[in-house]
């Protein structure tokens, strides 16, 4: 049994060298063409888009205070002027019982997930979104993404 | 010939359930360093299954751990990148247990959760057409090195205490 060959060994031999370059090889491999190489652009941030389904929800460029809503989520999506920015919420059911909640930073140029009602809130630890970078949230298939700019930008860790 | 044994098909269902049940409280807590990025605990009762049982019971852990727990924690969606990427590091780990006399329990699941954590990103960035998401990719890999020697050692250290007679027989 594979079990009792494992039992008799330790933890750690000289094979899993060959493991560990080939680990190595590969992370050093997805960094070179994920973070070092990709050129990203230094733009400066207009504005944001949000879309759901490749639909757009509502678009915004800061300092305009005009947000564009399409007509088929007017009723849906509830603007606030807070300090330093707006709270915009998009519900998205009819009840307005499950939300997702932006806010937008006037002062930073920035946009960023701040609540929403689903379990996991993993839109709520990604980075925020200025000239470049994406929002994206899986069950409600809704993307922030940046009116200028693009390429990857890399994740706050931590 | 008996395709399923009623022991292992017992202890299957025991290894299943702790997984799904550690997949569902590690959700409970904010991502690892990054978002979508998790210890992967649940996979140590994967490892034990396919060690103590075999390949198909390690398949058939998988696939409860994955369907009930994302169906259990309310994101399902989840599971469409998961099970892939799951399919796919069990069947190395087993490639790698059965055919490599000579790499240790850690080394494997540490090859076993960087194709996992990975393929989940690689899947996830193709189905929502977010390809910025690509440069999670090597931040993940990283995670997964030091989720893999978790989970590789914890195996290990369980392999080690626990009485042979405690096993399966085939």
């Amino acid at each position: 049994m594979n079990v009792n060959r494992f039992k008799n060994s330790k933890p750690f031999s000289r094979w899993d060298t060959a493991v560990y370059l080939v680990v190595a090889f590969l992370i050093f491999l997805l960094f070179l063409f994920f973070v070092i190489i990709p050129k990203t652009s230094d733009s400066e941030s207009l504005g944001f888009t949000v879309t759901s389904n490749e639909k757009t929800v509502v678009s915004y460029s800061y300092g305009s205070k005009n947000f564009k809503i399409d007509s088929d989520f007017t009723d849906l999506v509830v603007i606030n002027e807070v300090e330093s920015g707006y709270n915009l919420t998009i519900y998205t059911d009819v009840d307005k019982v499950h939300f997702n909640t932006l806010f937008i930073n006037e002062e930073n140029k920035t946009v960023k997930m701040a609540s929403t009602d689903c379990r996991s809130k993993q839109c709520t630890y990604l980075h925020e979104v200025g000239s470049k970078g994406i929002i994206y949230c899986a069950p409600r298939s809704l993307k922030i993404s940046p009116l200028s700019g693009s390429g990857f930008i890399p994740p706050v860790v931590g | 010939m008996k395709r399923f044994s009623t022991s292992k098909f017992a202890l299957c269902g025991l290894l299943s359930a702790l997984s799904t049940i550690t997949f569902i409280i590690e959700g409970l807590f904010p991502p690892l360093f990054l978002p979508g990025a998790r210890m992967g605990i649940s996979n140590v009762f994967i490892l034990l299954s396919i060690l103590l049982l075999g390949a198909k019971y390690g398949y058939i852990t998988l696939a409860v751990k994955v369907l009930l727990g994302s169906l259990l924690s309310g994101n399902f969606f989840s599971a469409v990148y998961a099970l892939p990427a799951g399919i796919l590091s069990t069947t190395l780990e087993i490639l790698l247990i059965n055919y490599t006399k000579k790499i240790s329990l850690v080394a494997i699941s540490v090859a076993g959760a960087i194709l996992n954590t990975t393929t989940q990103n690689l899947i996830f960035c193709l189905l929502t057409n977010t390809v910025e998401y690509l440069s999670y990719l090597p931040y993940l890999a990283l995670v997964g090195v030091l989720g893999g020697v978790t989970v590789g050692l914890t195996v290990y250290l369980v392999i080690k205490i626990l009485p042979t007679k405690y096993f399966v027989q085939k």
